[in-house]
This record gives structure tokens, C-alpha cells and sequence, in this order.
């Protein structure tokens, strides 16, 4: 398995761990019965609990093109250093990206997101050389 | 083709039939013009059927991200095996039921067939290691 896949393992894994954050807050704020209900009457998370949907729903959005990214990589066969320094890269940002959304580290969010879309730009540009 | 490869190509089919039913429903609502309008001040103009399957929808498609990641994961590492082959028709199976449970309010059912779709995808990524 080269350290790229790990990588995206990972990644995906740290999915998951936002999503049982998100969940605990939210449910810790909206209750366990409107939860499981159909939400007919929309309800905004505040404080944490949004804190950690926005930051769970940024990472869907990163997570697709950091496996696009891996997936080229891989298949193409243009892992190298860069690659996997980038791959890396993207790790480390998006497990920033959380304690930087919770806690409001401005404009630390911002720049860490910024990291994670570069070094997933960095790796597709590989995969075409 | 890999049983995790199909269940796949399957939660596609599952996503274009969440889109042709929201749209139907959208459509109910507020016409074929409304639908191909610019949609100011949606919300305000659906009914909650539609709003509930609208919210699948969009929830299909955050799932369909982390099943394909860890339908790639167990591919790439060669890691295919029963328990990845289940797992993947389990994450069909919730998604396809998933539907259903939104639009017609299965409390709390619909919040288990999310968990069982969830862990089918946390099963193969785990998979993917070994």
C-alpha cells in the first residue's frame, strides 16, 4: 500500500470521527427524538454543534477531490516525495481544520483550508506529468 | 467485476432514482417552469414531502463520497474478501431504504439505516488495512 492510499485511509476515517462529533454536539443541543425525526421544521445548530456540521460538511467537499487526487495518482503511477509530502499535507490540515472551526482561529481556518486545497492541486497536477 | 465494484455502480442507479423522485416531488410543487426557473425562495414553496426527500438526497450524496472512497480503498489494496462484499450490499441496501424512510418519516428507523450504511463504509475502510 503506498503512503498515499494510507493516507486517504485515514482521511476517510477522520470522516467518520467528524461525523460522531457532529452528531454527539448536535444531539446534545437538538435532542435525540428531533434527531431521528424527519426535520419537517428546520432547525439552525448553534455554537459547537454548527461549528462542527460546517467543518464536517467542508471536509465532504475536500475529501472527494483528495480521492480524486489519490486515485490519479495511484492509477497513473506518479507517486513520488511530492506526492506523498502532499498527501501528508492534507492530512495534517484537515485534522486542523476541526480544533481551528471549534474554536474560531481566525484567520487560522481559512489558511490551514487553503493548505489542504493546495497540496490536493499539487498532487492532481502530478498525476499529469 | 468485484462485488464492491457492483454495489457501487449500484449506489449510483440509488442516487439518479433519489434525484428523479425529488424532482418529481419539486415538481408537484411548483410546476416544470418553477423547476427550471432560478428557484428564488424555494424552501418558502415546497411541500414537506418534498423538503424530506430533497434532504435525502443531499445526504446520498455526502454518503456516496466515503463509499467511494472505501470502495477505492479496498480495490487498490487488493483487500476484497466476504466481509467487504457484505458490507458493500449492506451500504445498498440502507441507502435504497433510506429513501423511503425519509419521505414517509420512519422514526427511528431511518436513523439506524443511516448507521448501518455508515458502518458498512467504516468496515471496508478498516478492511483496506489488513
Amino acid at each position: 500500500m503506498t503512503p498515499e492510499l494510507t493516507a486517504l485511509i485515514l482521511a476517510a476515517l477522520l470522516q467518520i470521527a467528524q461525523f460522531v462529533l457532529f452528531s454527539v454536539l448536535a444531539q446534545r443541543q437538538v435532542g435525540r427524538k428531533y434527531a431521528a425525526s424527519p426535520r419537517d421544521t428546520p432547525r439552525q445548530l448553534t455554537g459547537y454543534a454548527g461549528r462542527a456540521q460546517r467543518a464536517m460538511n467542508n471536509h465532504f467537499e475536500g475529501l472527494i477531490l483528495f480521492t480524486i487526487a489519490v486515485v490519479a495518482v495511484t492509477y497513473a503511477d506518479k507517486t513520488s516525495a511530492l506526492t506523498v509530502l502532499c498527501a501528508l499535507a492534507y492530512l495534517g490540515a484537515r485534522l486542523l481544520y476541526i480544533p481551528a472551526y471549534l474554536f474560531g482561529w481566525a484567520p487560522w481556518r481559512s489558511l490551514i483550508w487553503v493548505v489542504g486545497l493546495l497540496a490536493t492541486a499539487v498532487m492532481l497536477v502530478a498525476a499529469l506529468f | 467485476m468485484s462485488p464492491e465494484l457492483a454495489a457501487l455502480a449500484a449506489t449510483a442507479f440509488i442516487q439518479l432514482a433519489a434525484v428523479v423522485w425529488s424532482q418529481r416531488a419539486l415538481e408537484a410543487d411548483i410546476g416544470h417552469d418553477g423547476n427550471t426557473g432560478t428557484r428564488e425562495h424555494l424552501d418558502e414553496r415546497l411541500s414537506e414531502h418534498a423538503k424530506r426527500l430533497r434532504r435525502a438526497l443531499a445526504n446520498h450524496t455526502e454518503n456516496i463520497g466515503l463509499f467511494i472512497t472505501a470502495v477505492v480503498l479496498v480495490e487498490f489494496t487488493a483487500s476484497n474478501g466476504w466481509i467487504t462484499g457484505l458490507a458493500a450490499w449492506v451500504f445498498v441496501a440502507a441507502r435504497a431504504l433510506y429513501l423511503p424512510a425519509y419521505a414517509f418519516g420512519w422514526v427511528p428507523w431511518r436513523s439506524v439505516i443511516f448507521t448501518a450504511g455508515l458502518l458498512s463504509c467504516f468496515v471496508m475502510i478498516i478492511a483496506s488495512f489488513f
